[in-house]
């Protein structure tokens, strides 16, 4: 397949079941949101070394957030209920209930919960306030800059991460170009996060390694400087390979993810530099999740 | 600056050691005591006295006056200090040199900074063969510190070297970075045949595509990467003076090898 | 479908109706509804000696009951009622949703005294005034209101809210005396006027209101602040109908805790001017 003079390789992108949430993070101001929500979705690319994948989803108007001020909606993934437990409710102690002017709010409802403002009250030390309002408890935890309001819980959901494709260029300045493009036309998409920093992964990488030690390595068959010395899946005329990972909440959000940023790159057309389009998989055998980029595509 | 001047009385037919006089051997003593120094010429026994008229008194700088190329292991086992040398140095120059720093007006022999673990070699001229390598029979090659030559130099340079950098500003001949453990060896000039034989890491630059590479070295594309403009900036800084080098064209053609043994070292070149 | 009551003779002494409710009405014929029991003063007599009944309780007729004519002699209106919804078109009477669990009430005019005593769910919406000692606990009993919601968007009397546990009350326009009396959590907003004493022996809780009241002296003034909590419910009341303006939500609020003779982990919370 040929869009726009830019070669779609007939692969899949590979993907794994995940545990999901979403919070809904507010401040007095957006950049005091953001503040929060950027802090929160620190150290959190990949489940390899970090636990947990989190993205900011989209910026929220004012009369989008539970408390009319502006706001922020992350999503959290994690490889288990336990985990993704274990980070929500570390990250919003830690990150948004210490940034100045801060709520937190449940962004997604389900009958599985997370301990939320049920386990962080006790930072309250007994002057916490419980509040219930239209079946949602909130707890109102007295601290130096006034008032923390978070609600009892947060809720998961199944989710999906991994899904990817990589973008091939004839060099690193028009594949940062292609991905930055594609990222922008991503982060419209609902329901979808890019969690490495800026939305893509310079260091994409295969499962395993020469070192016992090690789960994942570098990818050196997609590493440019490595041509001549391994197998490799590059032309001659590829310089630098860059990936994008989209983790969602369903198969369809990362299709439509996908699909966009695809489309974005292939507009730039052969004149941008990007020779291919192709996708990370393990052959089909690890994850039950399948996204053939030409089906993406049709 | 307090120092002491070694000056050749008259050129030596045969070659004298002079790899005794260490730093660590002139401290604290006079000249007379440096004078009365024990040092091989030829196949027979003599006192540096015979050979050097020795001035000043031993301190933070050592010159050698008049020198000829029959002089060999100047600045072996350095630590401190500087080596001045007035005309021409023989072998092993910086021979396990430490610290310090040895300028050469003239040309070096061969085996400059054999087993050097650390300091500075400034050659003005040019330099004989095996830069950096082991002497015959040891394993140790070059270990640490910087080499500059600013004329050319011979066969062999940074064979098994192991860490440091040799930058020639002129040609090598053959076998350049041949059997290289490891290190950084930039060569401005032509680089002979043979160039990188059985090299295992390592990195070797040079300004254009070399007219010769052995089979076992495989093309990886031309990459502008962030470490190459930090490793151009490092040896412009090192060719003071030399308008050769460009940090912002830092796109470079890169070669890896020696396939034959491990071929994770790297010849990078300009392309265009 | 809906069934419709009309009263069509309006009682001398108050009518106690506690069988004016979904779950008591689901299933019955029309028939049988006429004849439900009623009290009128100390004499039994039934629905359809003062209502004109229309329609049935078969299927989900019952899940909407529409009350016309005015209803202030009816008392005990949607007693222990857990589902389906209420209409009244007119006024109502005393103890309108007693112990009620679920299901909603409106009320088109003003509703009497003891609106939603000892609710556990559910809501009691009225478009006018109410009475006194609305969300209670009646008389000798430990606890008020466990749950549920209460918007009058009139005026109220005394003792709103007396020893309430949860839930919410929300009072439009002025409130009487002894708001959130012996209060144990839970919430009251006043849009309006708070009468005097309120929140006296309050434990937990919090009584917000827009206008300054006067505390009794064992509340102390903490601080000015925005809660971020009264954001989201101001917001929820907004949509409720409630006149809420941008200064309520955005404004600064003086909380002062109380009551200092109980537990004083209660709160009153006044729209800084």
């Amino acid at each position: 397949m040929i869009i726009n003079g830019i070669q779609i390789d007939d692969t899949f992108a590979e993907a794994f079941p995940m545990r999901a949430t979403r919070l809904i993070i507010t401040g007095d101001t957006k950049r005091w949101a953001f503040t929060a929500a950027n802090s929160m979705i620190g150290f959190s690319t990949s489940v390899i070394a970090c636990g947990v994948e989190t993205g900011i989803e989209r910026q929220l108007k004012m009369n989008e957030t539970p408390d009319s001020r502006p706001g922020m909606s992350v999503l959290l993934f994690a490889m288990s209920s336990k985990e993704l437990a274990k980070h929500v409710l570390t990250r919003t102690g830690q990150c948004v209930m210490t940034t100045p002017t801060t709520a937190c709010y449940a962004g997604l409802y389900s009958d599985k919960k997370i301990k939320l403002g049920g386990a962080l009250r006790y930072f309250g030390d007994g002057y916490q306030l419980s509040k219930q309002l239209g079946g949602k408890r909130y707890w109102r935890i007295p601290i130096m800059d006034g008032e923390f309001l978070v609600e009892e819980y947060a809720y998961q959901v199944p989710g999906i991460g991994g899904g990817n494709f990589l973008i091939l260029a004839k060099s690193r300045g028009m594949a940062l170009r292609a991905s930055e493009r594609a990222i922008k036309a991503m982060s419209k998409v609902p329901n979808v996060i890019m969690p490495f920093p800026g939305g893509v992964v310079g260091s994409g990488s295969k499962v395993g390694s020469k070192y016992k030690a090690l789960s994942a390595s570098t990818n050196e068959a997609f590493c440019p400087t490595l041509k001549g010395l391994t197998h490799t899946e590059l032309s001659p005329d590829t310089e630098s390979v860059m990936e994008i990972v989209i983790d969602g909440l369903s198969e369809a959000d990362i299709a439509a993810a996908m699909r966009a940023g695809i489309e974005a790159v292939c507009e730039l057309g052969p004149a941008g530099g990007v020779t291919r389009i192709t996708a990370g998989n393990y052959g089909g055998k690890l994850g039950p999740y399948h996204f053939h980029l030409r089906d993406v595509m049709k | 600056m307090s120092g002491l001047t070694l000056s050749l009385k008259e050129a030596p037919r045969q070659r004298v050691d002079l790899s005794a006089l260490t730093s660590a051997i002139m401290d604290g003593k006079t000249a007379k005591e440096i004078a009365g120094l024990k040092l091989t010429l030829g196949n027979r026994k003599c006192s540096l006295g015979d050979i050097f008229k020795v001035t000043g008194r031993p301190g933070s700088r050592l010159v050698i006056d008049n020198c000829t190329d029959k002089i060999d292991g100047i600045g072996a086992r350095w630590s401190d200090g500087s080596v001045i040398v007035q005309g021409n140095a023989g072998a092993y120059l910086g021979k396990g040199m430490t610290g310090g720093n040895i300028h050469v007006y003239g040309n070096a022999g061969a085996y400059v900074a054999s087993a050097m673990g650390d300091g500075h070699i400034h050659i003005e001229g040019d330099a004989g063969d095996f830069i950096g390598a082991p002497q015959a029979g040891i394993r140790v090659g070059m270990n640490g510190g910087v080499v500059r030559v600013e004329g050319n130099a011979g066969d062999r340079v940074g064979d098994q070297m192991r860490r440091g950098v040799i930058l020639i500003e002129g040609n090598v001949g053959s076998h350049c970075a041949s059997r290289m453990i490891a290190g950084s060896l930039a060569v401005l000039g032509d680089a002979g045949p043979n160039l990188g034989l059985g090299m295992r890491r390592g990195t070797v630059l040079l300004m254009k595509p070399p007219s010769h590479l052995p089979a076992t070295f495989n093309d990886c594309g031309s990459h502008a990467l962030p470490f190459f403009h930090l490793f151009l900036s490092y040896i412009e800084s090192l060719a003071e003076g030399n308008q050769t080098i460009d940090p912002s064209r830092d796109r470079l053609h890169r070669y890896a090898g020696d396939l034959a043994v491990d071929g994770k070292g790297e010849i990078l070149f300009y392309n265009y | 479908m809906s069934l419709e009551l009309s009263l069509t003779q309006k009682p001398d002494v108050p009518l106690e109706a506690d069988v004016i409710s979904p779950d008591v009405m689901a299933g019955l014929s029309n028939k049988a509804i006429s004849a439900l029991e009623v009290f009128h003063g100390n004499e039994k007599a039934t629905i359809g000696d003062f209502f004109a009944v229309k329609g049935d309780g078969t299927g989900d007729g019952a899940e909407k009951i529409i009350l016309k004519g005015d209803l202030s002699k009816v008392k005990h209106i949607g007693t222990n009622m857990s589902r389906g919804r209420i209409s009244i078109r007119g006024n109502a009477g005393l103890h309108l949703g007693a112990y009620m669990s679920g299901g909603e009430i409106t009320v088109a005019k003003n509703a009497g005294d003891w609106v939603g005593p000892e609710m556990t769910g559910g809501r009691i919406i009225v478009k006018g005034n109410a009475g006194h000692l609305i969300g209670s606990a009646y008389r000798g009993s430990q606890t008020g209101i466990l749950g549920g919601e209460i918007f009058i968007h009139g005026n109220v009397g005394n003792e709103a809210g007396n020893t309430m546990k949860n839930g919410l009350i929300v009072i439009g326009g002025n409130c009487g005396d002894f708001a959130g009396v012996n209060m144990k959590a839970g919430t009251i907003i006043v849009l309006g006027h708070l009468g005097q004493r309120c929140g006296a022996g309050m434990r937990r809780g919090s009584i917000v209101s827009m206008n300054e009241a006067e505390l009794p002296p064992t509340f102390t003034y903490a601080c000015d602040y925005n809660p971020s909590f009264l954001r989201v419910y101001l917001r929820r009341l907004r949509e409720e109908g409630f006149k809420i303006d941008e200064t309520q939500i955005t404004g600064r609020y003086k909380r002062w805790s109380g009551d200092s003779i109980e537990m004083n982990r209660g709160e009153v919370l006044m729209l800084a001017s």
